[in-house]
């Protein structure tokens, strides 16, 4: 822990009593704090069947078989572990210091989320370097996450998220959450959202915004240079200009909004110059992502 | 081009400076962003055509680089030279004489001329230029003027005079216009001797347009005319300037019905005169010649003449007082003092001023009695009055004192009574009577005496109604007053064409153009006439040369011809689209 911590103070004990609310029935085979739909060891009572060769003698209620004389088996509620993956854009256009602030506060307190509840998280950002991935399972892993986030390099992927997004995903996840700023052009995103549903069935789209972008506050003569192209581009700031620019981002985003609903993917958008309280417990909770 | 001012050239500093702030001007603020996605194609659409929008967005800085250089040209001053006339100051001396219509080629000496000053007009290049026309009175048309427009519509209303060009008067008047600068004089002439320039002065360049080519010319030179009693006798002298012997025809007129009276082939040989006599004409009250030989100046073929008597001499009568005499001569009157015993022998045409009433019946000329010696005068009392009459044109007899009057001559008119008693009296045939001695009035103490004495002179010398004969535009008092009701003079051709106006007989100026003419106002008519002076029927063909200083020698000199003034208009038209660019794009952006 080099850094201090990027969240407020007593974060992890405010977030401490939510979870992720999810309808996935995607469970790992590990024991995990989640009533699975399936049967299986846990404490709580279910029901009893009928014996039938094949099954396990040590399940057989023999208490009911001394009554009855007849052998049932009884049966018990299985918990599942939750296996959560979250996907970090992490290329250039991520850089804005805002931005990558806001994404890794998110990062972690939806880390936290899922550690404290015993469920399984694994996270992933593309990055250049090698780097092994987080996977960890446990509340004890909630300060080692918090400092492997914290301590990210900054963003300096060369090649675009989309492309690479497939690659970083893990499969067979209860929840796959994606925090990105949604900055490549469109049709890329469709060829990447198209393949992302088989990873996961409740995938969550997290587009961190700038204020910036949202609204621009330039003026003048403006060389402009993308982080990730490195494009170069005057632009004489006028308000026809900005106009133009915000139709165009709007466009955007309206199309990126439409992807998402055909793939079924929920999408949250977030800004900059939110704090992370509110965007957890007022965006989240509303949007039903967390509870 | 040259530059008037290369010292001016360290201001090149000030466009290099804009130029370097160019330069070193960060263009665009650098400003990395998360993605130019949505701004590139924003920009796209500006980027239709590199080239424009790569003027549109230097535009500024070109207009002003442009503006900047274009200014330290103007304070280089530059100019181009042309060539322009001669000398700081230019005089066009232009002969309106009448021999200036010697015709050429179908074209007049005057015309080319015109033509010629028109062509100098355009090489002027802003000098002033001071125009006068010669004659009896050299007129300044033009005083230093630069606006050539002006000085063309002058050249263009230039008319000929028919005045004589007085050259000499002509040459002091140029005199006095002399600013001591180099000025160069230009006479447009026909003919001048070198000779007769003044070249005492170095600062004057004499340019002299005469008219070189030979022009053929037959005049009448002399032309007069006598009446005796019932018949005419006429004279004429023919002259031929040119070299070959000229052959035509001489025709004499008569005025009053425009017969021909005369029609006589005439031979003239070659640089000599003809002369020509003729006797026992009809009476007529004048008489035009014509010559009818075809030459290049025609405005000498024709003379007219009046048969009027006309006496010049004025003979007075030694027994008079000296004050009358004195009146005369104040007037700058030629006269003779005549013993009284002399008079009846005097010739004709003479005018006597005398007190011997018998001179009214002897004499067959005009006479101005003062006094009667016949009859003894008786005293008088009070104020004059008089008539409305030509010879108190300018003489106001209001304050004269009368002492004692002369008995009237009963059929003569009454011009001037004192207390309803005659004074002056006018006889039929146009005698004048004063009926009161000199020592009986204070009136020669006043200076109307002599002013009565000069318009009773000019009446009795010339009949009534013929005025005379004027030289071009000459300006003469004469002794005429208006009719009332019409209040002025007015000058008719002989073809009826109105000339001009006058109030008085002392604004009386001559037409300009030879011939017969008609003096009218209410019903009183005279005649008089304009003929060329002597001179003006002899053509001399002239050389062009010019003499001056050296240094002006030559009829052209460069000048130069400041582009300043095109350079500012630039300037200031970069300044305004300049502006219209900055307001369209606005400051900042």
């Amino acid at each position: 822990m080099s850094k201090t911590s990027i969240l407020p103070e007593d974060w992890s004990a405010k977030i401490g009593r939510l979870q992720i609310a999810t309808k996935s029935k995607l469970r790992g085979h590990h024991k995990g704090s989640h009533r699975s739909m399936r049967f299986g060891s846990s404490l709580d009572f279910s029901d009893f069947r009928e014996y039938h060769p094949g099954d396990d003698v040590r399940q057989i209620d023999w208490n009911v078989f001394a009554r009855t004389d007849k052998y049932f088996i009884k049966r018990f509620l299985d918990e599942q572990e939750m296996r959560v993956h979250i996907l970090l854009d992490s290329t250039k256009s991520m850089q804005d210091e805002k931005k990558w602030l806001l994404a890794k506060q998110l990062t972690i307190s939806l880390g936290q989320l899922v550690l404290g509840r015993d469920d399984r998280l694994s996270f992933a950002t593309p990055t250049d370097e090698k780097r092994i991935p987080f996977r960890r399972k446990g509340a004890l892993y909630r300060k080692a996450f918090a400092s492997y986030i914290t301590n990210l390099n900054e963003p300096t992927s060369k090649s675009s998220f989309t492309s690479q997004a497939p690659q970083h995903s893990a499969k067979d996840c209860t929840v796959l959450f994606i925090i990105t700023d949604g900055l490549e052009p469109i049709d890329e995103w469709e060829r990447t959202l198209r393949t992302l549903p088989r990873f996961s069935q409740d995938i969550r789209l997290i587009l961190v915004q700038s204020s910036d972008e949202i609204e621009p506050l330039y003026s003048g003569d403006l060389q402009l240079i993308d982080l990730e192209t490195e494009n170069r581009l005057n632009v004489s700031v006028s308000q026809r200009v900005v106009k133009e620019y915000e139709q165009k981002r709007q466009k955007h985003f309206m199309e990126l909004d439409a992807l998402c609903r055909r793939y079924g993917i929920h999408t949250l958008k977030v800004e900059t110059k939110d704090d992370i309280s509110h965007i957890l417990f007022h965006q989240m909770i509303r949007a039903n992502w967390i509870s | 081009m040259g530059f008037g001012q290369l010292a001016f050239l360290w201001t090149a500093i000030i466009p290099v400076t804009v130029l370097l702030y160019y330069f070193f001007r960060k263009k665009y603020k650098e400003k990395t962003i998360s993605s130019t996605m949505f701004w590139e194609t924003v920009m796209k659409e500006t980027k239709v055509s590199p080239y424009l929008q790569y003027l549109q967005r230097n535009a500024l800085f070109y207009l002003q680089m442009l503006a900047l250089i274009l200014l330290v040209f103007a304070l280089l001053q530059p100019f181009f030279k042309t060539k322009a006339i001669a000398g700081e100051h230019i005089i066009w001396v232009v002969d309106t004489s009448a021999t200036m219509l010697a015709t050429e080629n179908g074209e007049t000496v005057f015309d080319r001329h015109k033509s010629e000053m028109i062509s100098l007009s355009e090489q002027l290049a802003g000098k002033p230029l001071t125009m006068m026309t010669t004659g009896e009175e050299p007129t300044i048309l033009l005083r230093d003027e630069t606006n050539l427009s002006l000085i063309q519509s002058t050249i263009e209303n230039l008319t000929v005079q028919y005045e004589q060009e007085q050259l000499p008067k002509m040459l002091d008047f140029t005199e006095s216009l002399l600013k001591g600068k180099e000025t160069a004089i230009y006479l447009f002439t026909d003919h001048v001797e070198r000779s007769e320039l003044p070249l005492e002065n170095d600062a004057i360049t004499w340019f002299v347009k005469g008219s070189p080519e030979d022009i053929e010319n037959v005049s009448i030179l002399r032309f007069g005319a006598t009446q005796s009693d019932e018949s005419i006798a006429a004279l004429a002298q023919l002259s031929n300037d040119t070299t070959t012997e000229k052959s035509g025809n001489f025709e004499l007129r008569s005025l009053t019905d425009n017969k021909v009276l005369v029609n006589e082939s005439v031979v003239i040989p070659a640089q000599d005169t003809l002369d020509l006599s003729f006797k026992e004409l009809p009476a007529t009250s004048g008489l035009q010649a014509s010559l009818l030989i075809e030459d290049d100046y025609p405005v000498d073929n024709e003379s007219t003449i009046l048969l009027q008597q006309q006496s010049s001499q004025t003979y007075i009568d030694g027994s008079l007082h000296q004050l009358v005499s004195a009146a005369f001569q104040s007037m700058d009157i030629p006269v003779s003092s005549v013993p009284t015993v002399q008079l009846v022998d005097l010739t004709d045409d003479a005018i006597i001023v005398t007190n011997q009433t018998s001179q009214l019946t002897i004499s067959d000329s005009p006479v101005l009695l003062i006094g009667r010696n016949d009859e003894p005068a008786k005293e008088v009392n009070g104020e004059i009055t008089t008539e409305r009459d030509d010879v108190f044109a300018y003489a106001d007899m209001k304050d004269i004192f009368v002492s004692s009057l002369y008995p009237p001559f009963a059929d003569y008119e009454t011009i001037a009574r004192v207390n309803d008693e005659p004074f002056i009296q006018r006889s039929q045939r146009g005698d004048l009577i004063i009926l009161a001695d000199i020592q009986m009035t204070d009136w020669p103490l006043h200076p109307s005496f002599p002013l009565f004495l000069w318009s009773a002179r000019e009446q009795m010398s010339t009949n009534s109604d013929y005025m005379g004969t004027f030289s071009p535009n000459e300006r003469k008092s004469l002794s005429l007053v208006a009719e009332e009701e019409t209040g002025d003079w007015e000058i008719y051709s002989n073809s009826d064409e109105f000339i001009s106006t006058f109030q008085n007989g002392g604004q009386f100026t001559a037409p300009n153009q030879p011939g017969l003419y008609l003096l009218k106002s209410g019903q009183t008519e005279k005649q008089f006439s304009v003929v060329l002076e002597q001179q003006e029927k002899q053509i001399e063909k002239g050389t062009s040369f010019t003499i001056g200083t050296s240094s002006q020698g030559s009829v052209q000199e460069t000048v130069k011809t400041s582009l300043v003034p095109w350079f500012l208009l630039l300037i200031v038209l970069l300044l305004l689209i300049e502006w219209e660019v900055q307001r369209r794009r606005g400051i900042a952006n």
